[in-house]
């Protein structure tokens, strides 16, 4: 009889403890604003970490952003899935910085978060800051299905002086390194103006322990560490156009 | 006896688990001229423009939205949905609130000096 009400606890606690965890969530915020305007954002949910912060000067800012959370569909991997998409158009004078995350992440309330230690999973971020004075529109959508992948997609465009600064990092961390667990990562950058055109693309596939392809990086990869590393820098005064896309997949065993 | 005492325990660190991936939000918009801000959380929604200053800070957590709204000028506050709202403190002296509806409960609110507003929404658990 004991034994049965001890069963009978641990479902009910179990049913209490799952029901709003896993319910589905869906938020959108838009803004529009004239004259001098600030946004600070920060979203987790599971293992993906998002922030992002706009500041526009003397100007005109337009944001749509929506985001929904459900169950992903392999609970036992990474428990939410998550969608994001991003519109922003702004005049003036824009600084727009954002941050992505998956993986060995520590949520801190307070602001901020940091990196722990990863055991067992894979870890990637990144960063990215755009500066533009004139005219500036950014297009994103970001997906997570909760099973260590990440898919990032962005368009962004105007005129003015622009500068983009972005950084990819991904590193496994794993039980058995170099043996089972596969990280493929996927990233593509069109730019397109006069004054600098450019274009890289990668595709990478390795095990932990040895050493990514490398390819057309300004900066590619410090393997130190087993954490890899690449540093986009582009400045443009004439109008400009880049898309870039960004696809972590850990294939963790 | 030992087996299924363990079997619960083990149950209940795997739903803690589950649990530590519900999603939480942070979000501040500040603006200082003509604003607006609409903010949605599932079948909620909250718009509030000004002609002057406009701060809101929301935080997602454990399933509720606690929103608080710092305006001054002159403006309009909406919102709509089917949870409570609580007021918890305003600073309006010159303003004019309408409230309608019942069963939905809707509101709007007119000012033309200042608001606070903090806590503002209760959204169901």
């Amino acid at each position: 009889m004991k034994n049965k009400i001890i069963g009978l606890m641990a479902i009910v606690m179990a049913v209490v403890m799952i029901a709003p965890a896993m319910a589905d969530t869906y938020i959108s915020v838009d803004v529009n604003a004239a004259g001098t305007s600030k946004i600070w954002e920060q979203l987790q949910t599971g293992h993906v970490f998002e922030e992002e912060m706009i500041n526009n000067v003397v100007g005109t800012m337009k944001l749509h952003k929506d985001a929904s959370t459900k169950p992903s569909d392999h609970p036992t991997q990474g428990g939410m899935a998550l969608r994001f998409n991003k519109n922003l158009k702004t005049t003036g004078n824009t600084t727009f910085y954002e941050g992505l995350k998956i993986g060995g992440l520590n949520w801190q309330k307070n602001g901020g978060w940091h990196v722990e230690t990863p055991k067992n999973v894979g870890t990637g971020y990144i960063k990215e800051t755009i500066t533009n004075l004139g005219n500036l529109s950014v297009e994103k959508v970001v997906y997570s299905s909760g099973d260590w992948h990440l898919y990032e997609g962005k368009e962004v465009k105007g005129e003015g002086i622009t500068t983009l600064e972005k950084r990819v990092v991904w590193w496994t961390n794993t039980k058995n390194p170099g043996l089972d667990d596969r990280t493929e990562v996927y990233m593509s950058l069109d730019f397109d103006s006069k004054t600098n055109p450019t274009t890289f693309d990668y595709v990478g596939t390795h095990t932990d322990g040895k050493t990514p392809q490398q390819y057309k990086f300004s900066k590619w990869p410090s393997n130190k560490n087993k954490v890899n590393i690449a540093d986009f820098h582009i400045g443009t005064d004439e109008k400009f156009k880049f898309n870039q896309k960004v696809h972590f997949n850990w294939d963790l065993q | 006896m030992k087996l299924k005492i363990l079997f619960g325990i083990i149950t209940i660190i795997f739903c803690l688990g589950l649990a530590m991936a519900e999603t939480t939000m942070h979000s501040t918009v500040s603006c200082v001229g003509n604003c607006s801000v609409v903010q949605t959380f599932n079948n909620e929604t909250f718009e509030i423009s000004t002609n002057e200053s406009l701060n809101i800070n929301s935080d997602l957590v454990n399933n509720t939205l606690n929103v608080s709204v710092n305006a001054t000028g002159s403006g309009e506050l909406k919102t709509s949905g089917e949870s409570d709202y609580e007021i918890i403190s305003s600073v309006d002296d010159e303003s004019e609130k309408t409230e309608k509806g019942t069963g939905i409960f809707q509101f709007v609110y007119n000012f033309f000096k200042n608001i606070n507003f903090f806590g503002l929404f209760g959204v169901i658990k």
